[in-house]
């Protein structure tokens, strides 16, 4: 009898039990399909009037890059060293930078790669998304945007050489499957955009700082240049001449806060103090709406009425500051000299001075880039870091004269008379009409329009690729390593990530 | 018959027969003779149960030759075959040899005999021995296979807990359930904690996805029925010293090597006079001071008939030893814990926790901190100047160094939160050998924050420095919540006498959600905290004069997560005559942390053991105990991804903004955010284990082994991901990818002896732990870098063929003596050109270069092996003990000397070189730029050590003289933590980790590990 019960018993239970097992199977799909709550998903968006308006702004942010760009063209090229506080060990990557003794892993320079590609894939993820609707001033949008990728590509381009191509945005996959293109073909592809974009850019922007037509020439114009198809950047920067642009007549006032945007603002970068980084974010770009290189430049003092503490990067060395003829107005406006600004004769004085001077690593310890650094109000010191609106000046008219005069004179049918016409208004501004003279023609002329663009530039950021683009840097820099140097090593992370897909510049 | 050896005290009395077949008597507790009620007996021959009333009373019907089994938790099982015994007097004895204790392994419970994984347990013994101000420190050098390290010795600092090793690149946290609901150490008072149960291998599977990292199960103490009110209370009054200093030069040595290094960098000696400088400031000495701890414990428990009860509290008070009042934690904890019979079938227990702590908080780790500052200060500087005033960094020196007392001064932080849980679980016997359980925990969270910066002046271009008006205020509330609904039904019975099948089958359904709002306010009235809050201040940077409108970052943030998981689980246990044991567990996963088509896995485990000693073969052995143990499993790890949500979406929820239309107007854009990864898989610990337990000498004698593989395959990581992908923008956020599989291998020991000498009672006991850990595969690379050495420098590797987190830098071959030999040696390309006196770096790949390329592995923070070993006496009322833990073999990365040729530097630079043949390890001394500072094996350190962290002796008053009061238990003792730390190492701590997986071995100044000096008292009536 007890085995009886017992076996029921058993069975009774084993029914319970399975039944029980079984009640959650019905309910468990549901409870974890998690809602994002409150978040306006990608495609509820796009049904915004300022949606496509917000996106393109997005797609300028990166443009924030440039301050890197601004610092690596002077301190890696004969105006100016690294520097930093005294000890010259400040910012290791730039150091390296600095004196070309970086290599594959260097910081600075994955940075710059991620942030120029973040400007790729921020002008892409516009392009993707806006073809495909309908909005207002879709074209002008459209065109913007492909302007804002050719910038980030040449950019690319003249850094790294060539790059992965895409006409959508990359996408997970895409490094290991999509070869590097040729020098070649990179620049293909920017002229392409800019060509598509020029048509539909207007002459003058609702707000400053959106590219316009000219902008997107000039830029062409400057593709051409490198690539050293001089007629195509005479075709390109000729119309520019004749669109409104002129140079401001005191050389300085182009580098004043109200000089900004400018009659000679071809294309300007914005920055702003209203938003600053610190000590632990300012190398993520676009953190900080500030230019972090012209704030680094500034000197380490305090208590100033005109000039604002700084980190003392990137000091101009002689070679640059003797450069300067007696006449030239634009020694002033570019450099800044402690030593006759306070009226004193030795380091120590400055150091003792009522600015609490502190000298800066390296040589021509008081000599500053006055054009750039930071003057005292328009930011505030301390910690407010990274503050600096001052605007990267992308494209000057007297860089489209410029670039004119040096088309003009290495084109094959030369135009020594024209490429002499467009150098003296650079001259001519800096020294006074007629008061120096210029070469007549050959070689000389074009050396003349290198040398005036050095003088005209110094602390803007062009240098070092002007010094590559035109041959010298071996000559002009040492440790420069002719084949190598010419381009930025693509970071070795890049390489890795690739497996195996890219492959790394020459030299490298 | 079941063990028979342990049941010698078994009494049989008053033989004789009632009636025909009901047997009836009495459950006495052997040691008091009082009765014991609620005792339950089963007669195993008809598989029918009663229980023994208030009064330990019981009848039930059995006839002669049937078993009877009686069961009482804390008591040790007996079973007897009725034979003419009418009445029974049954002396249930307490269980002392642990063999048939109950251990929990996760909905539900086995004798610890029976247990087939690798478990260990840790009892309360070890934690009245510690008293532990978090309970966490109750696991370190306590148990084999777990290592616990503390990131910094600052109050209330995190510990790592990982459990076999290094096994995820993501969080290595075991689950921690309490009584069966989840919780975190850093809540539990430790006072109430009986036991800890660590699940290490495969059985720990009934937990699925979050067991990869092994579970540690807490029992609590609880009352019992028809026990008396028992009163305990326990306090200690001490205080803490920071007890190592790092040897920095003082201000004569100081002045001398300055001047030294700057003649040599070319540049005019900076202190023309020394003599006049003395010993100047010891900042290190500065930043200490003794701290007091001290902590209240009372409890409560008892029960009735029907019922059981426990309340407890405990308040905990601590400063620091650096920042004083500043770092100072405060935790209360209020508990009740109850359990109620409605039935001898249904059983209702609630446990509700009340959790309040509060602390402040000094900047204790890494680079700008305050032991940074004191290290890095020059000692020339006084603490005050002439006017009594804290004296300021000076020009020199690094922007980031600075007095240490006006960056503690400056600092203020105040961080509070309240937990409320509560827990209630239904047991309901359906029949005899069928229970269901339903049980649900919910927890909720909040937490508020108030920090404040004020403006202050620390010296001339300081980083620090914040100018009038621009002080700043934050502000954040935030609220954390989680239920656990977990419900199972437990079915077990014997199958013809020898077979004993166990079925535990049910589900889980969990969901963890939250939010909070935080803001940032600029210039608070008066510059003090105490005006500091949100509606004080401006929105806005004062600086920004013309700006029309207040940044809405800086105004608040807000954010929200909300995840779930749905379980179920079953488990099947097998025992033949008690000797052979089988189980086998499985667990379904669904998580909404993972995107459609990955969101569910399946988790599984097999254990066995066979129990060799109860063989008929090794009966008169003297071996009590030998079974040998197996299992494997593979467990999920999905904590990379917790308090994060939807990680697989992709949104638009970048930083987007750009001052279009110049000026100060800062556009706001939309702009990608998350870049999504829908391919994210689940993190998977494949792991074996074998194993045995022996013991012997009557259970004086324990030895447990076991030799564990555990694969953990598809780690989850946040990484870098190629620049084309977006990742380099603002706001963006590089979706977690599965990057590659880590192997641990390793063998645990334990043992401990106890024995007596006449009246003194002597326990030995110890553990050893080798674990070799590498990585075995990296997805889309070959490694994963991290930075964190000196200023940004890559530190650390996660790389194919090395263990988690190898430092990866130049190897070192002593220092160029002469420009002889660096013309002998491969070309250096790192930047700077050597000179005599540099270190020599070794061309590793030997292509006649000395490059990035030479870089290699130089150590790891893994130690060879770790142990620990204890000792405690007793002698009539004197109790001593003595515990120790260490590690043999690891390393650190010495990072927390600022590269700048004004800061202060660490003694060995006395034994510089100054010219061929005097030294060969320290290299020269200058302010020109070297190579020397890159990361080279000059920087790593053997961090091996072993630390006595506890050494107590108490003395227990006879109570005898006490009884009118009814005094049980009154004990004095005088405890020291951590006095003694034998180590070759330099820095602070050679014990602590830092929190991120990679760079943990990174030493950018760890808050200096605290010895701890306490009295205390224990009284229970």
């Amino acid at each position: 009898m007890i085995t009886i019960k017992k076996t029921r018993n058993t069975y009774l239970a084993l029914t319970l039990f399975i039944g029980f097992a079984l009640i959650p199977l019905s309910c468990s799909e549901d409870f974890t399909n998690v809602e994002q709550e409150f978040e306006v998903g990608v495609d509820e968006f796009f049904l915004e009037d300022e949606a496509f308006f917000e996106l393109l702004i997005s797609a300028y942010d990166p443009l924030s890059f440039s301050w890197q760009t601004q610092l690596f063209g002077e301190f890696m090229s004969d105006n100016s060293i690294v520097a930093g506080e005294d000890g010259c060990q400040d910012i290791p990557e730039f150091q390296r930078l600095g004196t070309l003794t970086f290599t594959t892993t260097n910081i600075a320079v994955a940075r710059l790669w991620d942030s120029l590609f973040g400007g790729v894939f921020r002008a892409s993820f516009f392009l993707d998304n806006a073809q495909t609707r309908e909005f207002e001033n879709k074209d002008v949008f459209i065109a913007e945007a492909r302007f804002l990728r050719a910038l980030f590509y040449f950019e690319l381009v003249r850094n790294f050489g060539g790059v992965p191509l895409k006409e959508s945005r990359f996408l997970p996959g895409d490094e290991t499957s999509i070869p590097r293109s040729s020098i070649e073909e990179t620049y293909d592809f920017i002229e392409n955009d800019l060509n598509a974009a020029i048509p539909d850019l207007p002459m003058s922007q609702a707000e400053i700082g959106r590219v316009t037509k000219a902008g997107a020439m000039a830029l062409l114009g400057k593709v051409k240049l490198y690539q050293e198809d001089w007629d195509g950047a005479i075709e390109a920067l000729t119309p520019v001449t004749s669109m409104g642009f002129a140079l401001l007549p005191n050389f300085g006032d182009v580098f004043t806060t109200e000089g900004e945007n400018g009659v000679e603002s071809v294309f300007e970068i914005q920055y702003s103090n209203a938003e600053a980084g610190n000590w632990n974010n300012w190398q993520e770009n676009a953190q900080s709406e500030g230019n972090i290189a012209a704030f680094f430049s500034g000197p380490r003092l305090s208590g100033d009425p005109i000039y604002d503490a700084g980190f003392s990067f990137n000091i101009p060395q002689a070679d640059l500051v003797d450069l300067y003829e007696l006449t030239d107005t634009r020694k002033s406006a570019t450099i800044l000299n402690l030593f006759e600004y306070l009226g004193v004769t030795t380091e120590q004085e400055l150091i003792d001075s009522a600015v609490e001077y502190t000298p800066g690593c390296g040589t021509d310890t008081g000599v500053y880039y006055n054009k750039i650094i930071p003057r005292t109000g328009e930011i505030d010191g301390g910690n407010q870091f990274a503050r600096s609106p001052y605007n990267h000046r992308y494209i000057r008219y007297a860089d489209v004269l410029l670039m004119l005069a040096e088309a003009h004179n290495r084109s094959a049918t030369s135009n020594e008379n024209l490429a002499k016409s467009f150098l003296r208004q650079v001259v001519d501004r800096a020294h006074g009409s007629g008061v120096v003279s210029i070469p007549e023609s050959g070689v000389q002329l074009t050396e003349r329009i290198w040398e005036e663009r050095r003088l005209e530039f110094a602390g803007e950021g062009d240098r070092f690729y002007d010094l590559v683009r035109t041959g010298q840097a071996t000559s002009r820099l040492p440790g420069f390593e002719t084949g190598k140097h010419e381009l930025f090593p693509i970071p070795e992370d890049e390489i890795l990530f690739s497996q195996g897909n890219w492959g790394q510049n020459p030299g490298w | 018959m079941r063990n028979i050896l342990f049941f010698v005290l078994i009494f049989f009395t008053q033989l004789s027969i009632a009636q025909e077949n009901t047997v009836s008597g009495k459950t006495v507790d052997s040691r008091t003779g009082t009765p014991l009620p609620f005792v339950n007996i089963i007669n195993k021959s008809k598989n029918t149960g009663t229980t023994s009333d208030f009064d330990g009373v019981f009848s039930i019907e059995a006839e002669k030759g049937e078993t009877l089994e009686f069961t009482s938790i804390g008591f040790k099982t007996i079973t007897i075959v009725v034979s003419d015994t009418a009445t029974l007097d049954i002396q249930m004895e307490e269980d002392v040899a642990e063999l048939e204790s109950v251990v929990v392994i996760g909905y539900g419970s086995q004798r610890k005999k029976e247990i087939t994984g690798a478990v260990s347990i840790v009892g309360d013994d070890v934690v009245s021995e510690l008293q532990p101000q978090i309970a966490t420190e109750a696991l370190r050098g306590t148990v084999a296979g777990v290592e616990v390290s503390q990131q910094g010795g600052n109050p209330g600092a995190a510990f790592n807990i990982n459990i076999r090793g290094i096994s995820s690149n993501s969080n290595n946290r075991p689950d921690i359930y309490v009584d069966g609901a989840l919780t975190d150490f850093n809540n539990i008072n430790p006072d109430d904690i009986e036991t800890f149960t660590v699940l290490k291998d495969a059985q720990a599977a009934i937990y699925g996805s979050t067991a990869a990292n092994g579970v540690i199960l807490i029992t609590t103490k609880a009352g019992r029925r028809g026990q008396k009110p028992k009163v305990s209370y326990s306090n200690y009054y001490g205080f803490q010293q920071v007890t190592k200093k790092i040897n920095v030069l003082n201000a004569t040595e100081y002045a001398l090597v300055q001047n030294e290094k700057f003649v040599n960098g070319g540049d005019p000696i900076r202190f023309p006079n020394v003599a006049a400088l003395g010993r100047g400031t010891d900042w290190q000495e500065e930043i200490f001071n003794t701290a007091a701890v001290f902590n209240h414990s009372l409890s409560v428990r008892g029960g009735g008939d029907k019922y059981t009860y426990l309340l407890s509290g405990a308040h905990l008070e601590q400063e620091g030893a650096v920042g004083g009042d500043k770092a100072r934690y405060q935790r209360d904890n209020v508990r009740l814990k109850s359990d109620l019979f409605f039935s001898d079938r249904f059983k209702v227990s609630t446990d509700i926790n009340y959790l309040y702590t509060e602390n402040g908080g000094i900047f204790a780790n890494g680079l700008g901190s305050v032991t940074f500052n004191a290290l890095n200060s020059e000692p020339t500087i006084p603490v005050r100047d002439q006017n009594g005033v804290l004296s300021l960094g000076s020009a020199e020196s690094s922007n980031e160094v600075y007095n240490p007392l006006t960056q503690i001064e400056n600092t203020f932080n105040e961080f509070s939160q309240n937990r409320f849980s509560g827990f209630l679980n239904l047991e309901y016997k359906v029949l005899d050998n069928l229970e269901v359980v339903g049980r649900l925990n919910i927890t909720n969270q909040s937490g508020k924050q108030r920090s404040f910066t004020p403006s202050f002046f620390y010296g001339p271009g300081k980083t620090a420095n914040v100018d009038p008006q621009e002080n700043t205020v934050f502000e954040q509330v935030d609220t954390n919540n989680n239920y656990v609904f977990d419900y199972f039904a437990t079915y077990s019975n014997t199958f013809f006498e020898d077979h004993d099948v166990t079925l535990t089958a049910g589900g889980s359904a969990q969901r963890f959600w939250g939010f909070g709002f935080n803001g940032v306010a600029f210039d608070i009235p008066f510059n003090s905290f105490e005006f500091a809050i949100l509606s004080n201040g401006r929105p806005f940077s004062p600086s920004i004069e013309d700006d029309e409108r207040p940044n809405p970052d800086n105004l608040f943030g807000r954010f929200e997560y909300a995840n779930t998981r749905s379980s179920l689980f079953g488990r099947f246990q097998y025992g033949f005559k008690d000797r052979y044991l089988v189980s086998a567990v499985f667990r379904n996963d669904r998580s909404s942390l993972f995107a459609p088509g990955f969101e569910s896995a399946d988790f599984f485990g097999v254990t066995a053991g066979w129990v060799v000693s109860d063989e008929p073969f090794m009966e008169n052995t003297g071996v009590t105990l030998l079974k040998l143990r197996g299992s494997y499993g593979e467990l999920g790890n999905d904590k990379a991804l917790e308090t994060r949500q939807g990680v697989f979406n992709f949104d638009l929820q970048g930083e987007g903004e750009f001052p279009i239309n110049g000026g100060n107007t800062i556009i706001r854009g939309a702009a990608p955010g998350s870049l999504g990864n829908p391919f994210l898989k689940w993190e998977v610990a494949k792991q074996f284990d074998v194993g045995f337990d022996l013991q012997l000498l009557d259970g004086k004698f324990n030895f447990i082994f076991d030799y564990f593989i555990k694969d953990t395959e598809n780690q989850i990581v946040d990484v870098d991901v190629s620049g084309i992908l977006g990742g380099g923008t603002a706001g963006a956020v590089v979706a977690p990818q599965n990057v590659g599989d880590i192997r641990n291998e390793g063998f645990e020991f334990s043992a401990d002896y106890s024995f007596n000498i006449g009246n003194l009672e002597i326990g030995l006991g110890g553990n050893l732990t080798i674990i070799e850990n590498e990585v075995t595969r990296v997805i889309g690379g070959e490694f994963i870098e991290q930075n964190g050495f000196r200023l940004g420098q890559a530190a650390a590797r996660f790389q194919e063929g090395l263990p988690v987190g190898s430092f990866y830098g130049l190897q070192t071959a002593g220092i160029f003596q002469t420009q002889e030999e660096i013309d002998n040696h491969a070309t250096y390309n790192l930047g700077a050109t050597p000179a005599p006196g540099d270190l020599i770096f070794v061309d590793t790949n030997n292509d006649g270069v000395v490059d990035n390329d030479d870089r290699t592995y130089l150590g790891d923070p893994l130690g060879d092996f770790t142990y620990g070993l204890n000792l405690s006496l007793n002698y009539k009322g004197i109790d001593f003990s003595i515990r120790g833990f260490g590690s043999q073999g690891n390393e650190l990365l010495r990072s927390y000397e600022r590269d700048n040729p004004f800061v202060n530097q660490l003694d060995y630079v006395l034994g510089r070189w100054t010219g061929p043949g005097t030294s060969n390890e320290i290299p020269r001394l200058t302010t020109e730029t070297t190579n020397n500072g890159l990361l080279s094996t000059f920087f790593v350190e053997d961090a091996s050590y072993f630390r006595i962290n506890n050494i107590q002796l108490g003395y227990s008053i006879p109570v005898d003289s006490f009884k009118a009061i009814n005094l049980e238990k009154l004990r004095i003792y005088v405890l020291a933590t951590n006095p003694f730390t034998f180590t070759e190492y330099r820095g602070y701590d050679p014990a602590a980790q830092s929190g991120n997986i990679i760079t943990r071995g990174v030493d950018n100044g760890f808050y200096p590990a605290v010895s701890t000096y306490t009295m205390g008292l224990n009284v229970n009536f």
